[in-house]
């Protein structure tokens, strides 16, 4: 009896590279779905971030019944939301460093103003040049990557003054001094349809260092302004009036000024009740609005 | 007499096929190891687009001058839903591409002059100077393009995805 296939149960060569094939393919199909596993792991980071500080912003709202001023001062250079609220995220040490009475520039407030804080700074977010480059950021102030919703309005808008009749005070839930101040009853909108804070990026490659103030830096790419530590509404203090999640500055530096994220097609908002949302970039530009604005009024369906 | 495979019927890639008729099964798992590859393929390639955006160009008149420095916004309305497109208005003309322009339908056009207050906007140590000048009130001066053609614009122009791409405007 001729030995052969007939008696050995068993796997043909043809089948077995089928097999391997196939294995191959569900690998070439699930690597990357790793690479985004990760991304997804940091976004997931980010918004536990932005929860932390929703709810530092509720802890400092039930010390002082009011919200955080997004500037402490009309010349928007001393103190702002990031650092009124240190002591409840576990950054005593660094607030008891803080001069409030002095600007954020001052060199006394440079070992508190350095601090690199690891709740302001979203995972995903890359730096395409070392923050702060001393000499150039002013008062070597750490970056941050979050910043507080003053509104859909212009971010340096007051109430209106002689000097500027037409001046609209900031409609956020969180505004500049001289937009008065808002607590949680201000919120008519509701809490859980107004943002709070959102996200920030250093992703302009066409944003270079000034000529003004001369610093070593100047004509270099300078890529953000986010400094936690800075009150300026090109820093911490955003509106949702420019476009959303915008990759360039396009020489409108007004720009700096807008929600963006390193994420992909998404930014993540925190909304006053605590809770952090991925918002879509093509979001309807109306929705975002009525979601930036306190008490506008609107009905905000699904968002 | 050896009883046979209990699967060898349904010749499925994984259960182990002995004997007669494994030529076939293997030729049906080619068939159907590269119908997988080809479902998958298709599956994963299907992404999400925003909504349809047109590349948009003109110049802006202000005053019967061309505006030197401003923004240009569109914002969708009445029924026209999506992300707002502005674009930076230089020595009177602005160009949107198809990746940041308007999207089609309905849109609120806002133009605004970028004002220079003296300085630099990111020179924050110079505006709290001004600031403290001034005595604590808003430093930057008045928007001098009127509140009809901004903050309460009343312009609304209809973007159609062919057709007209060059909208100008004289305020």
């Amino acid at each position: 009896m001729p030995r052969g296939r007939k008696s050995r149960p068993g796997f043909t060569l043809i089948e077995l590279l089928v097999v391997i094939a196939i294995i191959a393919v569900l690998i070439a199909l699930l690597l990357p779905a790793v690479q985004q596993a990760r991304e997804s792991a940091r976004r997931t980071q980010c918004s536990n971030n932005l929860k932390q500080i929703g709810l530092a912003i509720h802890n400092y709202h039930d010390s002082y019944t009011r919200f955080p001023l997004s500037s402490i001062d009309p010349g928007l250079g001393k103190s702002g939301v990031f650092a009124s609220i240190l002591p409840y995220l576990d950054q005593g040490n660094t607030y008891q460093q803080y001069n409030f009475s002095l600007g954020n520039t001052d060199p006394t407030n440079l070992i508190a103003v350095s601090q690199k804080i690891p709740a302001y700074l979203c995972p995903t977010a890359p730096f395409r040049r070392p923050v702060p480059i001393s000499g150039c950021d002013s008062n070597s102030r750490a970056p941050g990557t979050y910043a507080a919703c003053t509104g859909s309005l212009d971010p340096y808008g007051t109430f209106p003054t002689t000097a500027n009749p037409t001046s609209v005070p900031n409609n956020g839930a969180i505004v500049n001094s001289g937009s008065g101040s808002t607590s949680m009853r201000d919120l008519t909108d509701g809490s859980s349809s107004t943002f709070l804070c959102g996200e920030s990026a250093w992703n302009f490659g066409d944003y270079l260092w000034g000529a003004m103030p001369a610093t070593p830096c100047s004509g270099q790419v300078r890529w953000g302004f986010t400094y936690w530590s800075s009150p300026y509404p090109l820093a911490t203090a955003f509106t949702t009036a420019g476009p959303f999640n915008p990759k360039s500055m396009q020489g409108d530096s007004s720009r700096l000024s807008s929600f963006r994220s390193e994420h992909i097609g998404v930014v993540n908002m925190l909304l006053c009740d605590g809770s952090a949302r991925y918002i879509s970039e093509n979001i309807d530009h109306n929705l975002l609005n009525s979601l930036a604005t306190r008490s506008g009024g609107e009905v905000v369906g699904d968002f | 007499m050896r009883p046979p495979p209990q699967f060898s019927n349904l010749r499925m890639c994984w259960v182990p096929v002995s004997g007669e008729g494994d030529m076939a099964g293997t030729l049906q798992c080619r068939w159907a190891s590269i119908g997988l590859l080809a479902v998958c393929c298709v599956v994963g390639c299907g992404g999400s687009k925003g909504p349809q955006r047109v590349a948009v160009r003109g110049a802006i008149l202000f005053n019967n001058e061309m505006l030197k420095a401003g923004r240009i916004t569109f914002t969708p309305i009445d029924g026209s839903k999506g992300p707002t497109a502005v674009a930076t208005v230089t020595d009177g003309f602005y160009d949107f591409n198809v990746l940041n322009g308007p999207v089609v339908g309905k849109n609120k056009v806002q133009i605004e002059s970028i004002i220079d207050p003296g300085f630099a906007m990111d020179d924050e140590a110079a505006y709290a100077k001004a600031s403290q000048e001034k005595g604590g009130v808003p430093v930057l001066p008045q928007q001098p393009i009127p509140p009809e053609f901004n903050q309460q614009s009343k312009l609304v122009v209809e973007v159609s995805p062919d057709g007209e791409k060059k909208l100008d405007f004289s305020l």
